[in-house]
């Protein structure tokens, strides 16, 4: 079979199929792509009437986005297509069978029409209808060129919606760690506070700080004593500190070290530190755990308050 | 009685005297009634004494109008002067509408003209020939002409086809106006909705060919081309044109033998003529580019010019399918004259030869041109087009 199309006719015809096939390089949002389509099914494809449907959330649903040769608003809102509509490119008008679904109001005396489904691996992403009132066919050339328009236009709004998807995803894990970072700041504005209510610095005299400690004490906030205590022996010039650990539950040999730590330190700071308050349990463990003790102890506070330093 | 024509022309260098003698004229030549008068002035004038003139001859008769780069009238090819197109008869209905801000709200302004002429109802069946010959700023909305002009025809529908030009001046670039009634109005989209049951032929064509290869636009916005195949436009042009010296100082000389042709389905390549090269280097046409398009430059000598009008004529006169013409609006881009030279009187004759040397006829020399052939309407350069309306009686 012989190709009866001139020179020109195949340059033309190439030439359309190029521009068709670059509209999906440059997309950058749905307006855009909206834009593009309508120019290349109408002005470049001689349709008067162009309308492109998407397919929302809902199962099927199509919703008229776009429109040229007649107002949005003029269209019909939304569509089904059928299994058979779907499948269902050119109504010759003529068909006893399957019809297109006719998205116009009785103004427009369509002599030709087009329905191109945007699919990627069959799931339909949306529909174009094309329209002619002056000419009465597509030629076959025509109807593969709105074939690839179709491809290049579904290929361009998956990337629409894989981008959005991204784009929500983005957003929900920043929205996410936005949370989380408040979470921990609250978190550590909350143990700050229970620092705070749980190691209160009290000045008995202007010599003397009582720092009652209730609860565990790890590792953590043992060096959390200590610069609490060289901070207040410092500010507020004391020269004697009762360390009162009647409340602690438990000490093991880690606290045991820093709290040595934490008196030696407060002697370079001219303070002497006095435990008291020691219950059986503390000083067993204490005993026990072969740490050497250069403290001055006492049973309870009124035996530290006597204590001469 | 069907669709009867009048047409009267002036070269009267006073405002009043010329609007006077070429409606006198018109309707003289009519010698029935007239039902809308089109009216085509060159920038030489006082508009409103020319408009008073005309209304003090045809009373209220509906009018619309324009500035324009020169007229084209059965008296010849007139670079100053008045002319004006009286209609009447009974075969046809007349609505008309005009808005400002063309090129700020080019969408709202087209709508609010198109939606006034729909509210009219002139074929509210859609069993009737429609045109709506529609008149727009040239000067202030090129790059707003393909919104106004797609705003526009998807209030009217296909079946009322735009037809018309873009306003403008003999190529000085100054100052046009538009009119409608006794309104004369600048940055302004106006139009008249013809609604008739005689035929209406519309023909749009140009001439010129491709010759380059096909290039890609790579970079564009608007109006503005900037690359194309990844390279500045006018190196393009200056390596594709290696006997012309081109320089941004001579750009426009050069670019009006050679546009740039963007390929469309069924039709010639949509023709946008490149007028300068902006600092940044873009070359800025007359109406917006496609995007992601491929283009080439284009080339046109007399002969092709005389036989793309001819050919325009041809359409419109195939369209009323042996109806006999009752009058020809022939709209040609002012930018051809000068490539034509003293050929432009052969191409007004070819054209005449096809509509027939007793047709009535007016036409504008415009800054682009209007017109929807087999398909949607589109905003042309360096083009003509022709509507010839039918007689319509018998």
């Amino acid at each position: 079979m012989t190709d009866s199309r001139t020179l020109a006719e195949r340059e033309q015809e190439l030439a359309l199929l190029y521009e068709i096939t670059a509209i999906s390089k440059h997309i950058a949002n749905e307006q855009q792509l909206f834009d593009l389509t309508l120019d290349k099914a109408s002005r470049l494809l001689n349709s008067e009437i162009v309308v492109i449907y998407v397919r929302t959330g809902a199962e099927d649903e199509l919703v008229a986005r776009a429109a040229r040769g007649v107002r949005l608003s003029k269209v019909a809102a939304t569509l089904r297509l059928t299994t058979a509509q779907r499948h269902l490119l050119v109504d010759a008008q003529q068909d006893a069978g399957v019809i297109l679904p006719q998205p116009l109001g009785a103004k427009y005396p369509v002599r030709v029409a087009m329905g191109i489904p945007l699919q990627r691996e069959q799931v339909l992403l949306g529909w174009i209808y094309v329209a002619r009132v002056r000419q009465t066919v597509f030629t076959p050339q025509e109807h593969a060129l709105y074939l690839v328009l179709g491809e290049q236009v579904a290929r361009a709004l998956e990337m629409l919606l894989a981008w959005e998807q991204q784009r929500q995803q983005q957003a929900q894990l920043s929205q996410l760690l936005a949370e989380m970072q408040a979470a921990n700041q609250r978190q550590a504005t909350l143990l700050a506070t229970i620092n705070e209510l749980a190691m209160p610095i009290l000045s008995l005299d202007q010599r003397t700080l009582l720092i009652p400690l209730i609860g565990m004490i790890d590792h953590e906030r043992a060096t959390l004593i200590q610069e609490r205590m060289l901070a207040a022996i410092s500010t507020r010039r004391a020269r004697r500190v009762i360390l009162d650990i009647s409340g602690v539950v438990t000490v093991d040999e880690v606290v045991l070290m820093a709290l040595l730590n934490a008196t030696r330190a407060a002697e370079l700071l001219g303070a002497t530190v006095i435990l008291c308050g020691i219950g059986p349990e503390i000083a067993q463990a204490m005993v026990s755990s072969g740490v050497p003790l250069a403290l001055k102890t006492t049973h309870d506070l009124r035996a530290a308050l006597g204590l001469r330093v | 009685m069907g669709i009867l024509a009048g047409v009267g022309a002036s070269t009267h260098v006073d405002s009043a005297t010329a609007g006077g003698s070429a409606v006198r004229e018109a309707l003289d030549n009519l010698a029935v009634p007239a039902r809308l008068l089109v009216v085509f002035t060159t920038e030489h004038y006082d508009h409103a004494l020319v408009l008073d003139a005309i209304h003090a001859a045809a009373r209220a008769t509906p009018l619309l109008g324009c500035c324009t780069g020169g007229l084209i009238t059965p008296a010849g090819i007139l670079p100053v002067g008045v002319g004006v197109l009286a209609l009447g008869g009974d075969e046809f209905e007349v609505a008309l509408a005009i808005a400002p801000g063309l090129s700020t709200t080019p969408t709202a302004s087209a709508e609010a003209v198109a939606e006034t002429l729909e509210a009219a109802h002139l074929d509210p069946e859609g069993e009737r020939n429609n045109v709506a010959l529609v008149f727009a700023d040239g000067l202030t909305g090129s790059l707003a002409m393909d919104t106004a002009i797609q705003s526009a025809a998807a209030v009217l529908g296909p079946l009322c086809p735009l037809f018309g030009g873009a306003a403008g001046d003999s190529l000085n670039y100054g100052h046009t106006v538009l009119f409608a009634g006794d309104r004369i109005m600048s940055d302004a989209f106006v139009a008249a909705q013809i609604s008739t049951s005689a035929p209406i032929g519309v023909g749009v064509h140009h001439g010129w060919r491709p010759a380059s290869r096909r290039m890609a636009v790579t970079r564009s916005t608007g109006n503005l081309l900037y690359e194309l195949d990844g390279r500045p436009a006018i190196a393009i042009y200056r390596e594709l044109l290696p006997e012309e010296t081109i320089t941004e100082a001579n750009f426009r000389e050069i670019s009006r033998f050679h546009p740039l042709g963007f390929v469309q389905a069924g039709s010639e390549p949509l023709v946008r003529l490149p007028l300068a090269v902006t600092d940044e280097g873009a070359l800025s046409c007359v109406g917006t580019l496609p995007g992601d398009a491929f283009a080439y430059i284009m080339q046109g000598d007399p002969a092709s010019l005389i036989e793309a009008a001819a050919y325009a004529a041809e359409r419109a006169m195939v369209a009323l399918e042996g109806n006999p013409p009752a009058v020809a609006i022939i709209i040609n881009c002012v930018t051809r004259p000068p490539l034509l030279g003293e050929q432009r009187h052969t191409e007004l004759e070819r054209i005449r030869a096809v509509i027939g040397a007793n047709t009535p006829f007016l036409g504008m020399y415009s800054f682009g041109e209007i017109a929807a052939a087999d398909g949607p309407p589109a905003f042309h350069n360096k083009t003509v087009a022709v509507c010839v309306l039918g007689r319509g009686d018998g």
